[in-house]
């Protein structure tokens, strides 16, 4: 099972960074604060639609087609997605 | 199952809503004029002791305009992107339990009914209804309460999704329109036919 990212802090809900990246090469690690991607701090249901929709090749047509879904479902759910990154990037 | 007959216009095309949508018109044409059912209302239907095509054609046509013109403003006032297909589509399917109800005029068994609560009403006779008045009236009364639920889900469900309607402010917005759709219905309609 592949495991999840965390994106939410479990005990407050703050947005979590990453403080600490290591090599599994040859065991260097990196320390520091590094905030997460924007693109990352959304769900992983989210990334996905983004990466459909990128390799669909901006056609939600043929997302509505793939996913089973409306126009004006697929529409919507990429205004949400949209709408939440503006309000991260803010 | 439910899912499809509250809302199916998450999952279907507007193409294939729409052609259900003209199909269930058409057979909504033939059910009024087979048991004498004018669409006076956006919601609602009433039983006639006649009608021809024309008419039953005539009070749609109003109805599709009005509530569709009225629906698509409030449509891209809320969201800019709302399409007027997916309002049309939204609009026609949302008919189709109405179209039902006028079934329960087989034989003018609605509208003998209303001339007959009519008349006790006239004579001052309401707390005299026999049994069968009363069982007759409360069985019109719940499919009709059924099919008036049921048409504004669809209806709701249809506009939330053409407009991603999301707020309680705009949700009201669309419980005035319906209102002033039905009441320009009527209005126009009565004063025509």
């Amino acid at each position: 099972m592949q495991p999840k990212l965390p994106i939410q802090c479990p005990s407050c809900e703050g947005s979590l960074s990453v403080t600490q990246l290591s090599c599994t090469n040859c065991t260097t690690s990196v320390s520091g604060n590094f905030s997460l991607p924007i693109l990352l701090q959304i769900s992983a249901e989210e990334q996905n639609f983004i990466l459909q929709f990128f390799l669909m090749s901006g056609s939600l047509k043929e997302m509505a087609n793939k996913m089973g879904n409306s126009y004006p479902t697929v529409r919507n759910k990429l205004d949400d997605i949209i709408q939440k990154i503006n309000n991260l990037n803010s | 199952m439910i899912k499809i007959l509250i809302n199916p216009f998450e999952k279907y095309s507007e193409n294939k809503l729409l052609i259900v949508g003209i199909i269930a018109t058409i057979i909504g044409v033939f059910l009024g004029l087979l048991f004498n059912g004018i669409y006076d209302g956006v919601l609602d239907m009433h039983p006639v002791k006649d009608i021809s095509i024309t008419e039953i054609i005539y009070s749609l046509f109003i109805n599709f305009i009005i509530i569709g013109i009225i629906l698509f403003l409030l449509g891209k006032f809320i969201n800019p992107k709302t399409r007027f297909i997916d309002v049309l589509s939204t609009i026609m399917i949302a008919k189709i339990p109405v179209y039902l109800l006028t079934i329960t005029n087989f034989k003018g068994f609605n509208y003998e009914l209303g001339l007959e609560i009519q008349n006790k009403l006239i004579q001052n006779q309401m707390n005299n209804l026999s049994v069968l008045l009363l069982s007759k009236l409360i069985l019109i009364t719940i499919l009709s309460l059924i099919v008036l639920v049921w048409t504004i889900s669809l209806l709701y469900n249809g506009f939330k999704i053409a407009t991603n309607l999301k707020s309680s402010k705009h949700v009201f917005l669309f419980g005035i329109s319906i209102i002033t759709a039905e009441i320009f219905s009527k209005i126009i309609i009565s004063h025509f036919l």
